[in-house]
């Protein structure tokens, strides 16, 4: 009969392993630098700015047609997918949007995270750091099936790692 | 694509945890005819008849239902093991699906 336990060595690599993702997910999820906002607000203003279909509405002011109004494309039940108004505005008068989305975000009392080099760097150190603690958890399950002790895997646990093959890929 | 060793290892150990499972489960049904047929047994006693005998069968009874407690009770704790030994085995064996042509590949001289 095949049974299963854990062993407290185990126990604390997992321990271990679970700080160790937390901080990696409050890293990868921080708040954004002041220079990554200003990115995300170009970002955010180009995509909004694309959603207006000013080429459409360009098509519609040079061409000769009968309708008055822009022919805005149909979803499934036959809804004009036309543009918000905040897309509008990002599509012609940019720099009204973007000054206004620049003094939202440096008027607000957020927590700024750390620089995105900053993040990296210590994701990539965490990443380190997990990669090592997850082999060692596996050396010690292989050591305790040694001893005749069987060791449940985690259910996240890194499949490369249980097959020794995290360096191949 | 062969599965590396650890894989195989571990789905043969399902496999046997699996067939456990299936044997307790066919032991709680015996053991729930058992019951069945000792609670039978003592509901056909004639009331003139001697305690002794109704005592003896309830004592049966009641050690029946302490076994099939307890093969419940192991049959519960080898389930989950079984669900998280699939668990395991499923997503090792995904991941190999996804990845073994290239470890073999870098293992290759």
């Amino acid at each position: 009969m095949i049974t299963f336990t854990t062993t407290p060595e185990v126990l604390e690599v997992r321990a271990r392993i679970r700080e160790i993702k937390e901080e990696l997910a409050a890293t990868e999820s921080a708040a954004l630098c002041d220079a990554e906002a200003e990115a995300k607000i170009r970002e955010v203003i180009s995509t909004h700015a694309a959603r207006a279909q000013p080429d459409r509405i360009l098509a519609h002011l040079i061409h000769v047609g009968s309708s008055s109004h822009v022919a805005w494309p149909a979803d499934h039940q036959g809804n004009a997918i036309e543009p918000s108004a905040f897309d509008l505005l990002c599509a012609f008068d940019t720099k009204r949007v973007e000054t206004a989305l620049r003094s939202l975000v440096a008027k607000s009392p957020h927590l700024r995270g750390p620089a995105s080099s900053e993040r990296i760097r210590r994701s990539s150190e965490l990443r380190s750091a997990l990669d090592e603690a997850e082999i060692e958890e596996e050396r010690l399950i292989e050591a305790a099936e040694v001893r005749g002790i069987n060791v449940q895997r985690r259910a996240d646990a890194n499949p490369a790692i249980i097959l020794g093959a995290h360096t191949c890929t | 694509m062969e599965r590396p060793e650890k894989l195989r290892r571990l789905a043969a150990q399902r496999s046997m945890l699996a067939h456990a499972v299936a044997g307790l489960v066919g032991d709680i049904e015996n053991m729930n005819l058992d019951l069945a047929a000792v609670m039978h047994a003592i509901s056909e006693l004639p009331p003139d008849l001697a305690d002794a005998r109704r005592a003896e069968l309830q004592r049966d009874a009641e050690r029946c239902s302490t076994a099939i407690e307890e093969a419940r009770e192991r049959k519960n704790a080898l389930t989950a093991d079984l669900h998280a030994l699939t668990v395991t085995v499923s997503r090792l064996e995904d991941w190999w699906r996804g990845h073994g042509a290239v470890v073999k590949q870098a293992e290759s001289p």
